[in-house]
C-alpha cells in the first residue's frame, strides 16, 4: 500500500477468471492484514500505557 | 488521496456543504452549441473538432433536449456512415439538472467519461457543464485551492524514451487509456511529452497507390521516433504547486495533464480527471468506480464474470475500508496466458 492509500497487485494465470479471483483474494488478505496490524498496534499502545 | 485524508472526516462535512453551495448555474456555460437530429454525422464531427468538443447536445430548436452525441459512442460504433443522421446515434445522457449538487455532477462527468454534460430542466437545456468549469471553481474554495498537487498526483507514471517509436507510444496510451506520455532521458529527467492527439496522424501512412504492373497497397505504421514528435519544453510543475495553480495552468494552456518534476526529475502527473475527482470525492457515496482495460472484443463474457468476482470481493472489503476506485489492466503474455495488474 502506498502513502496515498493506493493498493497495487498483479496476478498471472492461464485462466482470466482464476487470475481475477487470485487477485481479489490478495486484496482481501491485505486489507484484513492491515486492519489486524492496526488493532495490534492499538492493543500494544494500550498495554504500554498500563505498564 | 480521499477527501477524508485531505481534510479529516469532521471537516469533510463542512467542506462538502461549502462546495455544494456553489450551484451549477453559477459555473456552467449558458450559451452552447447544439446539433439537430437530422444533421449528418460527418458535419457534426467536423463541428465538434472545430469547437474542440467531445460531446454535443442534440436539439431541434436549440432548447428542447433530444439527446447527446458523444465521441466515445461514435468511436465504439463500427461501420457508421458519415451520412448517418444524428438521431440514429444520439444517446440519452444521465439526468443532471440545475439543482444537482456540483459534487454529483463531477462524479457523473467521470463515471460517464464525458468532458461536458448538458444541464437539463424539464426537458429544456439550461446550459453545459464541462470539466473545465469544475476546475475553474476550485479557486473559490481555499481549502481545495491550497492543496499541494503531490497529495493527489499519480506517482507511478508510465513514460516513453526519445528513441522509442511513436507507434509503440500510441499503443501504450491506447492500452492504458491515457492521453499523454512524459518523455524522459536515461536519468529519468523529463525531456518533453508526447500526446495521443498530436501523434495519432503519425500512426498510419496513406496506402501506397497502385502503380502500373505492380500492386502495392498495404498500410503500415510509420517509423517515427518519439523525440521527433514530442512537445519539447512542456508545462511542468513542482510537487508543492497548489491545486488552484495547476487548474489555472491547465485552463490557460488548454491542456489536460501536467507532469510534476523536481529539478526536471519526474515525480508524478496530475490530470484534469484528478482535479475533478477531488471535487467528486466530497460527494456522499455508496459506490465505487470500476475500470477494466486491456480486454479484447471477444472477452465480453469473461468481463461479466470478472465484474461479478470483483463486486463480491469488494463488498467484503467495503466492510473494512471505503474503496473509492478499482482499476484493472489485463495484459496477455505469449498470446495464451493472461496477467492482471491493478492500481
Amino acid at each position: 500500500m502506498t502513502v496515498d492509500g493506493v493498493m497495487n497487485a498483479n496476478a498471472v494465470q492461464w485462466d482470466l477468471i482464476q487470475a481475477t479471483t487470485d487477485l481479489m483474494y490478495m486484496f482481501e488478505r491485505r486489507v484484513i492484514d492491515k486492519k489486524e496490524e492496526k488493532l495490534e498496534h492499538r492493543r500494544r499502545s494500550r498495554n504500554i500505557g498500563h505498564s | 488521496m480521499t477527501a477524508e485524508e485531505l481534510v479529516g472526516i469532521n471537516k469533510k462535512e463542512v467542506l462538502r456543504a461549502k462546495i455544494e453551495s456553489i450551484r451549477l448555474p453559477d459555473v456552467m456555460d449558458k450559451e452552447f452549441a447544439t446539433v439537430r437530429p437530422d444533421d449528418r454525422l460527418g458535419d457534426v464531427l467536423a463541428k465538434m473538432t472545430e469547437l474542440d468538443l467531445h460531446e454535443i447536445p442534440v436539439s431541434q430548436d436549440g432548447k428542447r433536449m433530444a439527446g447527446l452525441v458523444s465521441y466515445g459512442t461514435v468511436i465504439r460504433r463500427k461501420n457508421l456512415s458519415i451520412d448517418a443522421k444524428v438521431s440514429t446515434i444520439a444517446i440519452t445522457p444521465p439526468a443532471v439538472s440545475p439543482d444537482t449538487a456540483i459534487t454529483e455532477a463531477a462524479e457523473v462527468l467521470l463515471r460517464e467519461g464525458y468532458r461536458q454534460l448538458p444541464i437539463v430542466d424539464n426537458g429544456r437545456i439550461e446550459g453545459v457543464l464541462s470539466r473545465g468549469h469544475i476546475l475553474s471553481m476550485l479557486n473559490n474554495i481555499p481549502e481545495l485551492r491550497d492543496v499541494p498537487v503531490e497529495s493527489i498526483m499519480s506517482p507511478e507514471v508510465r513514460t516513453a524514451k526519445g528513441k522509442d517509436r511513436v507507434v509503440d507510444a500510441v499503443t501504450v496510451m491506447r492500452d492504458l487509456d491515457i492521453r499523454i506520455l512524459p518523455v524522459v532521458d536515461d536519468m529519468e529527467r523529463i525531456m518533453g511529452i508526447v500526446g495521443f492527439k498530436d501523434v495519432a496522424s503519425y500512426n498510419w501512412r496513406e496506402k501506397k497507390r497502385q502503380t502500373v504492373g505492380e500492386v502495392v497497397g498495404d498500410s503500415y505504421p510509420a517509423d517515427v521516433l518519439v523525440e521527433s514528435a514530442m512537445i519539447e519544453d512542456p508545462a511542468i510543475i513542482a510537487p508543492g504547486t497548489t491545486v488552484g495553480k495547476a487548474a489555472e495552468i491547465m485552463l490557460k494552456r488548454n491542456i489536460s495533464s501536467l507532469p510534476i518534476a523536481e529539478e526536471r526529475e519526474l515525480r508524478g502527473i496530475v490530470t484534469r480527471y484528478d482535479l475533478v475527482e477531488l471535487v467528486a470525492s466530497f460527494r456522499r457515496r455508496d459506490m465505487m468506480y470500476m475500470q477494466i482495460t486491456g480486454l479484447e472484443k471477444g472477452d465480453r463474457f469473461e468481463m461479466d464474470q470478472m465484474e461479478r468476482v470483483i463486486t463480491q470481493s469488494m463488498q467484503k472489503i467495503a466492510r473494512i475500508i471505503d474503496p473509492l476506485m478499482f482499476s484493472l489492466h489485463v495484459g496477455k503474455y505469449h498470446n495464451e496466458g493472461v496477467g492482471l495488474s491493478t492500481l
